[in-house]
């Protein structure tokens, strides 16, 4: 049970070999282009209602500085931490998670976990604030690859394979649903999904959870009637001027007026006021109105690149769970960008998912450049 | 017992376990190839997405947010001046500021902002409660704020400090107020000139672009288009502001004596027909109407000049011509006129000068009444004078067909017939000029901004009505009517004046009031080469005089003497009259005294009416500036300005004044200078 009895055992395996040095390098060079240039993108979509609250044009930046440079310190000491204490503490680390998320629908909690727009998401730790359902997606990938290789001969069985993940998983999902929070709710379960997917599990019993699991969104739609107008308005966003409908609407004149090569940076029209919280949900429209189709199809290309990158690490990764893991892991970028960038161009149901690395927000920010510092550690590692 | 299950598999599992470990590793390799192209299919559908947002939609897209944020914002145009004759601003524009707070917005406290305000601009205690009291929003602090005021206010307050600009209008001359007028709210002309000349004040405002934001707020982008607004033009009246201030004082001056309830001063250029003075009070009229244009009215005895100029020019009348006026009353089918004083006879001369209205009456007999309406009607009666602004009535002239056998009569001496002041003033104009009627005008000259002339409205007459033989035998049997008939009052040491005094009924309810009067005076100076006319009308006199020439004649004297000391009135020198002539100046009026006396008009015309008449506080006392070395015009311009009457007796510059400078003189006093 020893890391050296895992490499000595893996020798045929060829693709367990690490990753070259230029795949690492990418990925950094991508990292860093994507979180300057959001840096640069914060700053232009902020500066104006930061104004209009009569703070400097600056502020959002320099909270967003702050949060970058701890997500860069992140970054470095998880590419000195091997990977597999993550297999290790997968236990440990998912119960902290759970631990933290039932803090937030506690109710004598509120201090801490208190309720804005009507749901409980941040935990304010003095002058940070801390989203736990951020930390829930990174703790769910670890212990769903962890126990994925561990039952990895089991998951062609429903009840042997699947069962012991659901019983798991959905409790944590309730949790983040509780908050609520049902866009979080929805990518974990596609993370876990995601690393199921990878590690086997049978395309049969995918359809079969589906189900029920549909049925449970439809339930929670149902319950949260804003989350119902914004399906509906994802549907039909003409129908709705004012509410969900009219962001969809706007992120759309947003992008579409952007043309070929947008406005300009800084002349985007659409962040005054006309998109809320345009530093953080619409940023990609922001982008594509300031730099148009070019800046758009750059940076959507980029976040492939990144994906591609991720898991061109995971093939290579020195084992299983380290080739689980970076599938998880780089799918949390990328459900996250691909999720952000179909809503705001009005593929997807509108709901609030931010652009990793690129939209303000702290946790986000430092948990992005964290993953990524874990997959660089999984892609140094050849099978020492 | 790793872990790693598949790997501790034994050495007996170890073919099978081999092939499950290679189906599973395929089955890893094509998850993980499905993977990433699933992102990448992703990818490829959204960057077919964008392309049709951005490339084919976009120009809708572009368009539906320029219907949302691109608007223009107006640019008021900048209001232009008004100016009197001289160039002096009679109306400037002037931006002034409403300041309110917002008080969720402040980072002082509340108590302390208003305090804030309160040292830089007045604020009323309800406002103060209201600003207290406010929930939120804008509270409204303080009006009619300057922009000076406006940055100290910025200054000191910073944020949560709101400005909302207006264009509002400055009048830095207190006199003419009326004719001139007033802005509406909205920036255009309300009342009197400002409205009737709007269309040349106001410009042609400008537009920039604005971007608006969600919230609707407008924010003026950075290189946006801007299109300039264009300043209205400056416009230049025929009035002189320092000739309009002495009428408007000696008007006052005049209602406070003689408790009449209204009157005008009119003086123009007779060889112009500019108006260079209107002033109008009325004591129970509308605050904007000008009653020397609106209200027409008898002109009485006034009105017996005309009927001299058609007799002469129809040739039926002889100057010295004797006329019986049968002891001043005559019967004339049911009605009898009666004269104030009876003469047995009188030539035509005596007719005007002594106001003989059984003369006038019975010369009126000589004309058909189509002649004489014909002549009413030349010198521009019962029709609108085409002034072109302001409210304007036409009088009254009906036609002689309508006209009884009293009618000609009547119209003789100035009944039947209405006119307004500004009717008679210009058809005087007509009289001095050489028999012309010329056009009024108001309005000199357009300017644009830069000062460039625009369009000059240069005198327009409108037809011959006498020759000019039969204007100057007028003009001589005026000039006597002043030196030595009823108008003596309105005589000048300096000048020679000619005029005609009236004194008409007042008619109340249809029907002609007992003791009610108007007294009026019609002339024009000097006699020989007449440079001003004067209208001095004065409505129902209380009191024990009441006629023209005991109230009106001295008054229009006053302002005459007054206007031509000013630069108002270019006079040719050689027309001054060498040496006083005598002349029967009635008792109480210090000023007729001859060569220099000290003058201090206390008794009859000046201060001593003026105390109980329109505010003792604009009245009070003052001293007497040193006054010595000016020029002439300079000194009178001062004396003017403080309220005084200037009497001029020297030549070229001032060397002696009395009171002696330093003095303390009542306003309304006239000071002598030498």
């Amino acid at each position: 049970m020893t890391d050296h009895a895992i490499s000595r055992e893996l020798p045929r395996v060829q693709e367990f070999g690490g990753s070259p040095a230029w795949v690492r390098n990418a990925l950094i060079g991508i990292t860093l282009v994507l979180v300057v240039f959001g840096l640069l993108s914060v700053y232009s979509a902020s500066s104006f209602a930061a104004q209009q609250s009569g703070l400097p044009g600056s502020h959002v930046l320099m909270s967003q500085l702050t949060r970058a440079a701890v997500g860069v310190v992140a970054l470095i000491v998880a590419a000195f931490i091997d990977y597999r204490l993550y297999r290790r503490y997968a236990w440990p680390i998912l119960a902290a998670a759970v631990a933290l998320l039932v803090v937030m629908i506690l109710p004598s909690t509120t201090d801490i976990a208190p309720v804005r727009n009507g749901s409980r998401r941040w935990l304010m730790l003095g002058p940070a604030a801390f989203q736990p359902s951020e930390a829930a997606k990174v703790a769910v990938v670890f212990w769903t690859a962890a126990l994925a290789v561990r039952k990895q001969r089991a998951l062609g069985s429903f009840l042997g394979g699947v069962l012991p993940f659901l019983l798991l998983l959905g409790p944590v999902l309730v949790l983040i649903a509780a908050e609520p929070h049902l866009s979080a709710t929805l990518i974990t379960a596609a993370l876990a999904a995601t690393v199921l997917f990878a590690a086997g599990m049978r395309i049969r019993h995918f359809l079969l959870l589906a189900l029920p699991i549909g049925a449970g969104v439809w339930w929670l739609v149902r319950s949260n009637s804003y989350q119902l107008t914004r399906i509906l308005a994802f549907l039909n966003p003409d129908a709705d001027t004012s509410g969900a409908g009219y962001q969809l609407q706007q992120a759309q004149i947003a992008i579409g007026s952007g043309g070929i090569l947008g406005a300009g940076y800084g002349e985007s029209t659409q962040k005054l006021h006309y998109l809320p919280e345009a530093q953080n949900d619409f940023i990609y429209p922001i982008i594509a109105e300031e730099w148009g189709f070019v800046g758009a199809m750059t940076v959507l290309i980029l976040f492939l690149a990144w994906t591609h990158l991720g898991l061109r690490i995971a093939k290579t990764a020195p084992d299983l769970f380290g080739r689980l893991m970076a599938t998880g892991l780089t799918a949390i970028v990328a459900i996250g960008a691909f999720g952000h960038i179909g809503i705001t161009m009005g593929l997807l149901p509108t709901t609030g998912v931010s652009l990793p690395f690129i939209s303000s927000g702290g946790t986000g920010l430092v948990m992005a450049l964290g993953v990524t510092g874990v997959l660089l550690n999984v892609a140094s590692r050849r099978r020492c | 017992m790793t872990r790693f299950g598949i790997h501790s598999t034994t050495q007996v599992e170890g073919v099978a376990g081999d092939a499950r470990e290679a189906a599973l590793a395929r089955t890893h390799r094509i998850r993980h190839r499905a993977l990433g192209v699933v992102f990448t299919l992703v990818a490829l559908a959204y960057a077919v997405r964008l392309g049709d947002l951005q490339i084919l939609e976009s120009e809708a897209h572009r368009a539906r947010q320029v219907a949302q944020s691109a608007e223009w914002e107006l640019l008021p145009a900048v209001r232009g001046r008004i100016l009197d004759r001289r160039g002096r601003i009679l109306a400037a524009p002037d931006t002034r500021y409403q300041v309110f707070l917002a008080v969720d917005e402040l980072r002082v406290g509340r108590a302390e902002a208003i305090e804030a305000v309160a040292s830089v601009v007045p604020v009323a205690s309800e406002r103060r409660r209201a600003v207290a009291g406010a929930t939120g929003g804008w509270s409204l602090v303080a009006s009619d704020v300057s922009d000076e005021e406006r940055l100290r206010l910025q200054r000191t307050i910073g944020r949560g400090i709101y400005f909302e600009s207006r264009s509002a209008r400055e009048y830095p001359r207190s006199m003419g107020r009326r004719l001139i007028g007033a802005v509406g709210s909205d920036g255009r002309g309300g009342t009197g000139l400002e409205a009737d000349l709007d269309g040349w004040l106001v410009g042609q405002p400008g537009s920039a672009e604005v971007r608006l934001d969600g919230h609707r707020n407008a924010y003026r982008p950075l290189g946006g288009q801007v299109v300039e607004p264009v300043p209205g033009h400056d416009v230049v009246l025929t009035l002189d502001a320092e000739l309009q201030r002495i009428a408007e004082n000696e008007l006052a001056r005049a209602l406070a004596k003689t408790g009449a309830s209204g009157g005008d001063i009119v003086l123009l250029d007779p060889r112009t027909g500019e108006i260079l003075a209107l002033a109008s009070e009325r004591i129970d009229g509308a605050a904007d109407q000008i009653s020397g244009l609106s209200d027409p009215y008898e002109p009485g005895s006034t009105l017996k000049p005309f009927l001299l100029a058609s007799l002469l020019s129809e040739g039926v009348v002889d100057l010295d011509e004797i006329v019986d006026v049968e002891n001043g009353r005559v019967r004339i089918g049911s009605r009898v006129i009666t004269d104030v004083h009876g003469y047995d006879t009188l030539s035509v001369r005596g007719v005007i000068s002594k106001s003989s209205n059984v003369g006038a009456a019975k010369l009126s007999a000589r004309l058909t009444p189509a002649v004489q309406h014909r002549y009413l009607r030349d010198f521009g009666f019962g029709m609108r004078t085409q002034l072109g602004y302001l409210a304007e009535s036409p009088g009254r002239l009906s036609r002689p067909e309508s006209w009884t056998s009293l009618s000609p009569a009547s119209h003789a001496i100035g009944y039947e017939i209405s006119a307004t002041s500004l009717q008679l003033a210009i058809a005087y104009g007509a009289i001095a000029n050489g028999g012309v009627l010329m056009r009024p005008s108001l309005v000199r000259e357009i300017r644009d901004p830069f000062g460039r002339l625009v369009r000059r409205f240069d005198p327009t007459p409108v037809r011959r009505i006498i020759s000019e033989e039969v204007s100057a035998a007028v003009r001589s049997v005026l000039e006597e009517v002043v030196r030595d008939g009823t108008g003596t009052l309105a005589g000048m040491a300096r000048f020679a004046v000619a005029g005609k005094t009236g004194t008409a009924r007042l008619a109340v309810n249809g029907r002609y009031a007992p003791g009610r009067h108007r007294a009026s005076f019609v002339g024009f100076a000097p006699a020989d080469d007449p440079r001003i006319v004067i209208l001095t009308r004065l409505e129902d006199p209380q009191g024990g005089a009441y006629y023209g020439g005991a109230i009106a004649a001295p008054t229009s004297q006053a302002t005459l003497k007054a206007a031509l000391a000013s630069d108002g009135v270019q006079v040719d020198p050689r027309l001054v009259v060498s040496g006083a002539r005598p002349r029967p100046w009635s008792g109480g009026h210090a000023a007729g005294t001859p060569e220099g006396a000290v003058i201090l008009a206390s008794s009859g015309t000046g201060a001593a009416g003026s105390a109980n008449g329109t505010g003792a506080s604009r009245r009070g006392v003052v001293a007497l500036p040193d006054l010595a070395g000016l020029s002439a015009r300079a000194a009178a311009a001062r004396l003017h300005a403080l309220g005084f009457r200037v009497e001029w007796r020297g030549r070229g510059r001032v060397e002696g004044q009395s009171p002696a400078p330093g003095s303390e003189v009542s306003r309304g006093a006239t000071v002598v200078l030498r």
